[in-house]
């Protein structure tokens, strides 16, 4: 094996171990200011709020990116200077991000919805600096995954890495789920960035001539969603690819081969992915009809190609297969069946009609904390310690197992159970107190509290196993 | 077909104005009327919903035209009195009689009760021009001008606002505003906004796409071409590697 | 019932059948077999969930908010402006800054089982109204700065109600609300 792949991976997944640590604490902290239980004030929750929401996606997307590299890594060529590039970037956006909200006090939340910039901006070079760590981390990805498109396009055409001749029964080479479903994704996460480019320099234009022009909200709401929507769920596919590479083989199954159906299926989720996001607008009423409906109709069926496909092939794999279960198998099977309870969470709140009391209810983070927290997480997890299973010092204990993976899963389960009865008990998101009207906020909050305790608890395990497993090899 | 329905409303995109006057208050102005009494506009706005417009009668142009179009209508419409039309003269010299003839009415056919018919006072006469942005300019003893039709609300507030001769689907939308048919939303977007992705009928009362949709459409354009230039750049590879694509299956 | 317990409701017993299928698949695990008739199954389990999804798209689609009281007149209009960080709620229209502090902070009245029609928008950033009674949200629209939305709605109920912003806009977001009354 290549060594450089092996470490820079490392360096990759402890680095992204610890940031997820960091942006934990903020996000306990923040369950702690609604349970009133610290008094931090609005101005930190807020710049704590955005924080949390960046490094988490940020963090999430490159894992998945990081895992794509590896395991393409094992195929091919893969060129090195795009992984490099991208690690510098992401440090150095982090950084910024992190000056911009706790140094400059930018509070407009993660995806910083037009025009709030201009007004949530803390000091004057608060929405500059902001805005400047989005494009350096923008341009980082968006040349990494370039630089794995390439790759792939090295080997196969675009309509062979989309597995056409799967579809049609043309001769062909032999495409692996893995190749299908990260081409799929790469494809999606290089438009969701390029909007994030477009979004960027609207508002760097805007900030340029101020006064003088003016963007369209609507039109900024739609790239807006169009990036922070596709990014968040191309980033759980990253996962998925990962997960039909390796899952097979930890079931001692033979790998997974592309179908007519599975080529079908993610041939459909790279253009369904790109309309669901209309969902964020049902309560713009301005938002044409049709568009409501699409954004309806697509987000209904999103989950039939992709997660129907994964969830039945996950369970025919496990069902009476007599795997031997590592903390890396557990991961991944139970971040399936997360995902799969995430995401009837996600279409709930998709049907116009509940959207209408669901919408910025805590029903919303409820659904993507737990295809995120214990769906797309476990993924990235799972991978890391196949990896440190792989090539650590030594394999998990198993007792280490048991107890990481309880406290992962009672902590996640409550901590996102919280977040559900808040969104039925029409409890708001993204306040940082709670108003008589919704009282129940508060002890929810510190319910979630203790759940989120135990989560970190045991992610602060996992991470100084991981480490010593590891560390070695970054260093032999 | 995206292409085309963008391109399309690019071309037809509507005048821009009608967000100048939109909400904003006209004036309370006064007028004579043809018993040669002084009269508030708001006499009648106050009552129920006013279609106002300007004219004189002296107008060799577009004054008769319009207002015989705008009768037409109306008779077309039937719900006659739950509104009135008040045309109103911007000259001075005009006696409200004289504009009767403008709109097909004379002393053997007299305009029904829901038109009322009057000639400005001096003093709020600019004030009330500038609020409903209508422009005229005397050449030869004449005016040039422009006509403006608005529906003014109870609070005196611009409804509607339809500069020249309305069309078909401006009728509709005059008619539904009227008849309090539902139109789910408007827009009171200022112009230093360079591009919306919809543009707002108020004809209609409908939303059309415009070209910043271009704007979200982009980035999934660019990314289609961006992987048919990258698989063009990368042909070379491709030949190279052929004969090892088949490790994979062994890996 | 209320639509969020609903919503709730189906959650847990899809939430309980997920688990219970992922568990009882786990536990087979320890088992050796193999899966019987995987073709037919897959094929099955597809056309279930592909029934459902159109079976709730049919009926849903036509409940969207956008056509509530297309038809009917509504009995009084209500203009709600947002701007960090209050609401101005007034019987006529509030476009300027002036209208704004002209009706802040004044209660308003709307009869109880008539159509309402709140014109909403925003004089800055985006704002979300929304409706609750006894802390149940019953309705919503964002305020976009911009934009004019109009949500018909019909009270059943007569006391007070909390209108809460619905959509982050600032540090003092979650203190921006209003009351209306409804008799
Ligand atoms: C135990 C771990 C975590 C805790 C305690 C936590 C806590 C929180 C809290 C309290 C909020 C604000 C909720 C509100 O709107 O009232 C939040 C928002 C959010 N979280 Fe987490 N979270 C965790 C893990 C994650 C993970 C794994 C991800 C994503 C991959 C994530 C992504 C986000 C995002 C995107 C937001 C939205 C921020 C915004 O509204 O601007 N979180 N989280
Ligand atoms: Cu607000
Ligand atoms: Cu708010």
């Amino acid at each position: 094996m290549k060594t450089f792949d092996k470490k820079f991976t490392l360096l990759w997944l402890i680095t992204i171990l610890i940031v997820f640590l960091v942006a934990i604490a903020f996000g306990i902290t923040m369950r702690m200011e609604q349970a009133e239980m610290v008094d931090v004030g609005p101005l930190n929750f807020y710049i704590l709020m955005t924080s949390h929401g960046l490094l988490m996606a940020g963090v999430w997307f490159v894992a998945g990116m990081a895992g794509i590299q590896y395991i393409l890594s094992r195929y091919f060529e893969v060129p090195r200077w795009g992984s490099v590039v991208a690690y510098a970037c992401t440090l150095a956006g982090v950084v910024v991000l992190l000056i911009s909200t706790f140094l400059t006090k930018f509070h407009a939340g993660w995806y910083f919805l037009y025009p709030l910039p201009f007004y949530a901006k803390g000091a004057d070079s608060g929405p500059v600096l902001f805005l400047i760590a989005i494009a350096i981390l923008g341009a980082g990805w968006l040349l990494w995954s370039l630089v794995l498109l390439v790759t792939i396009l090295r080997k196969y055409t675009v309509t062979q890495a989309l597995a056409w001749h799967h579809i049609t029964g043309r001769p062909g080479p032999a495409v692996s789920p893995f190749i299908l479903i990260s081409f799929v994704s790469l494809i999606g996460v290089t438009a969701c960035l390029l909007a994030a480019v477009v979004l960027v320099i609207l508002y760097f234009i805007e900030l340029a001539r101020s006064g003088t022009m003016s963007n369209d909200p609507l039109l900024m709401k739609n790239l807006t969603f169009f990036f922070g929507h596709t990014l968040v769920n191309e980033m759980l596919y990253l996962g998925l690819a990962v997960l039909y590479e390796l899952f097979p083989k930890m079931a001692g199954k033979p790998a997974y081969k592309t179908s007519w159906y599975v080529a079908i299926s993610w041939n459909a989720t790279l253009l369904i992915v790109l309309f669901a996001y209309f969902h964020h607008l049902y309560m713009d009423f301005a938002q044409p009809v049709a568009f409501q409906f699409i954004g309806q109709v697509m987000s209904w069926f999103a989950p039939l190609p992709a997660a129907c496909v994964t969830i039945f092939s996950v369970l025919t794999t496990v069902y009476r297969s007599n795997m031997k279960w590592s903390l890396a198998s557990l991961l991944y099977f139970f971040g399936v069946m997360f995902w799969a309870v995430g995401g009837v969470g996600a279409i709930l709140d998709a049907v116009i009609a509940n959207n209408l009391v669901l919408h910025n209810t805590q029903w919303v983070p409820a659904h993507f904390h737990t295809y995120n927290l214990l769906g797309n997480v476990f993924f990235s997890l799972a991978f890391a310690s196949w990896f440190a299973d792989e090539y650590g010092s030594e394999k998990m204990a198993p007792s280490m197992v048991k107890v990481i993976f309880s406290l992962l899963v009672i902590g996640g389960t409550g901590f996102v159970i919280a977040f559900y009865l808040g969104g039925a008990l029409s409890v708001p998101r993204r306040v940082d107190m709670y108003s008589e009207t919704v009282d129940e906020g508060i002890s929810l909050a510190k319910m979630a509290v203790v759940f989120a305790s135990l989560y970190l608890v045991g992610m602060i395990m996992y991470t100084v196993d991981f480490t010593k497993r590891c560390a070695g090899q970054l260093f032999s | 077909m995206c292409w085309a329905a963008v391109l399309l409303s690019f071309l037809l995109g509507q005048n821009p104005n009608e967000m100048d006057y939109l909400l904003r208050k006209i004036p309370d102005a006064t007028f004579k009327t043809s018993d040669s009494s002084a009269m508030h506009i708001s006499s009648w706005y106050s009552k129920k919903p006013v279609l106002l417009t300007l004219a004189y009668g002296r107008c060799p142009g577009v004054c008769n035209p319009y207002l015989l179009q705008i009768r037409d209508q109306i008779s077309l419409l039937g719900s006659e009195k739950q509104f009135q039309v008040v045309v109103l003269s911007f000259d001075a010299e005009d006696q409200p009689k004289q504009l009767w003839r403008l709109a097909g009415f004379n002393e053997n056919s007299p305009p029904p009760a829901n038109w009322t018919f009057g000639v400005l006072e001096e003093d709020t006469r600019a004030s009330l021009l500038t609020s409903l942005g209508l422009k005229t300019q005397m050449v030869g003893g004449l005016y040039e001008h422009n006509t403006v039709l608005a529906l003014i609300g109870e609070d005196g507030s611009i409804l509607q606002w339809i500069e020249g001769l309305p069309g078909t689907a401006q009728w509709d939308r005059l008619f539904k505003e009227l008849t309090s048919e539902f139109v789910p939303v408007y827009s009171t977007l200022n112009n230093t906004v360079w591009t919306s992705c919809f543009q707002y009928d108020p004809a209609s009362g409908t939303w059309r796409m415009s070209w910043g949709l271009l704007m979200i459409l982009g980035p999934a354009l660019i990314t289609f071409f961006i992987i048919i230039i990258l698989q063009s750049i990368t042909r070379n590879d491709r030949t190279k590697n052929n004969s090892s694509i088949l490790i994979q299956n062994q890996l | 019932m209320i639509i969020q317990k609903e919503v709730f409701l189906v959650f847990s017993m899809m939430f309980i059948i997920i688990v219970t299928v992922f568990f009882l698949v786990f536990i087979s695990s320890k088992k050796i077999g193999e899966f019987q008739n995987l073709n037919r199954k897959r094929a099955i389990f597809f056309f279930i969930a592909f029934g459902t999804v159109l079976l709730v798209l049919g009926v849903s689609l036509p409940k969207s908010p956008y056509f509530l009281y297309a038809n009917d007149q509504p009995a009084q209009k209500v203009f709600v402006a947002a701007k960090q960080f209050s609401f101005s709620i007034s019987k006529y229209p509030i476009a300027t800054d002036d209208d704004f502090n002209m009706s802040a902070g004044a209660e308003i009245t709307v009869p109880i089982d008539e159509i309402i029609e709140f014109n909403v928008s925003s004089l800055d950033v985006n704002h979300g109204f929304s409706l609750y009674k006894d802390g149940v949200l019953q309705a919503q629209v964002q305020a976009m700065p911009g934009y004019v939305n109009r949500l018909r709605w019909r009270f059943s109920e007569s006391g007070t109600y909390d209108i809460l912003c619905l959509e982050y806009c600032g540090v003092a977001h979650a203190a921006m609300a209003a009351k209306l009354k409804v008799e």
